[in-house]
């Protein structure tokens, strides 16, 4: 009984992590989303902030991509990827 | 000749009849430790997941793989955003040497810079430093320009073939101040008085001085320049 209590809040736990680290991509994102504006404005005719943008860009999209796929193989709790990913 | 209206974005109001001579950026050989550090950062995750493997160190199972997954995304995320900070601190540092003055453009992060502008009429003395193992092998160090009590030294760092630059910063004082000197000079009835106001009339001469010298350095593999045929502007 006290496993399955301690199991049971432990995904309660996991869901709110979870739930945390997608607001943090929400916040992460917008404010990536930003920054590259403003960078694109101060960019000079000729130089290599656009292809650095676009670099950075792709990788953040990788790296959340790859997050979000491995994290719908594991167990949230409540929240199930598995249907997206 | 370069327009420099191009530079709006970078300077709040550029002189009329001024022309880029010099456009540098810091030298990339600068941005080695930095970038050498991002790099780390970056491979950081990997090291410690092949030590853990190596060791055989089953601690990566479980619920703890939610932990981790998070963690190391996040580090990642907030990582490469360190290094694109630091890439722009660097990029964007920027120096703007006119037939005028000369700009100093300092990128702090993303939401800050520093621009200074500073007439060459007040130039004093201009001093070029390489000091280090590393500046002297890629050729470049700071720029000193030494001006009048009132107004704060310009100390412009890593820049390319900083002799070159603190030459043209003393070519372009001497030749402003003597149209200068010719324009006080306005009862004596000089013609020159009158075109003050106009084109520096031997810029190309300059700048075409500068094209030869920099064809000579480049030579000897210290300088490149691609972008002359921009008109004058000289990337060091």
């Amino acid at each position: 009984m006290f496993l399955l209590e301690t199991r049971a809040s432990f995904i309660n736990i996991m869901n709110i992590v979870f739930i945390f680290y997608l607001i943090f991509l929400s916040i992460y994102v917008a404010f990536n989303a930003y920054a590259i504006f403003r960078i694109s404005k101060i960019r000079i005719k000729g130089d290599i902030t656009g292809l650095v943008l676009f670099i950075y860009a792709a990788l953040i999209i990788a790296i959340i991509f790859t997050s979000l796929m491995f994290a719908s193989r594991l167990s949230w709790g409540a929240i199930d990827l598995k249907g997206i990913f | 000749m370069l327009d420099f209206r191009e530079y709006l974005h970078l300077v709040s109001r550029p002189e009329d009849n001024d022309h880029v001579v010099i456009f540098a950026r810091r030298h990339w050989a600068s941005y080695i430790g930095q970038f050498s550090f991002n790099i780390f950062l970056l491979i950081l995750p990997a090291i410690i997941f092949i030590t853990y493997k190596l060791l055989n160190m089953y601690l990566l199972e479980g619920a703890v793989i939610n932990f981790i997954l998070i963690a190391v995304s996040i580090y990642y995320l907030i990582s490469l955003t360190f290094t694109f900070v630091s890439w722009v601190t660097f990029y964007y540092d920027i120096y703007i040497l006119t037939t005028r003055g000369i700009i100093d453009i300092v990128q702090e992060g993303l939401w800050g810079r520093k621009i200074s502008q500073l007439s060459l009429l007040q130039v004093q003395d201009v001093s070029s430093k390489v000091f280090g193992i590393m500046r002297t092998i890629f050729n470049f160090g700071d720029v000193i320009v030494l001006t009048a009590a009132e107004v704060p030294n310009f100390n412009l760092e890593a820049v390319p073939n900083p002799q070159f630059f603190a030459d043209k910063v003393l070519e372009l004082h001497n030749e402003l101040k003597r149209r200068k000197g010719n324009k006080v000079g306005d009862n004596t009835g000089n013609p020159e008085i009158e075109n003050f106001n106009k084109p520096i009339d031997n810029i190309n001469k300059i700048i075409s001085t500068s094209d030869a010298s920099l064809q000579e350095s480049r030579g000897q593999g210290e300088v490149s320049k691609d972008d002359l045929n921009k008109g004058g502007e000289v990337k060091l």
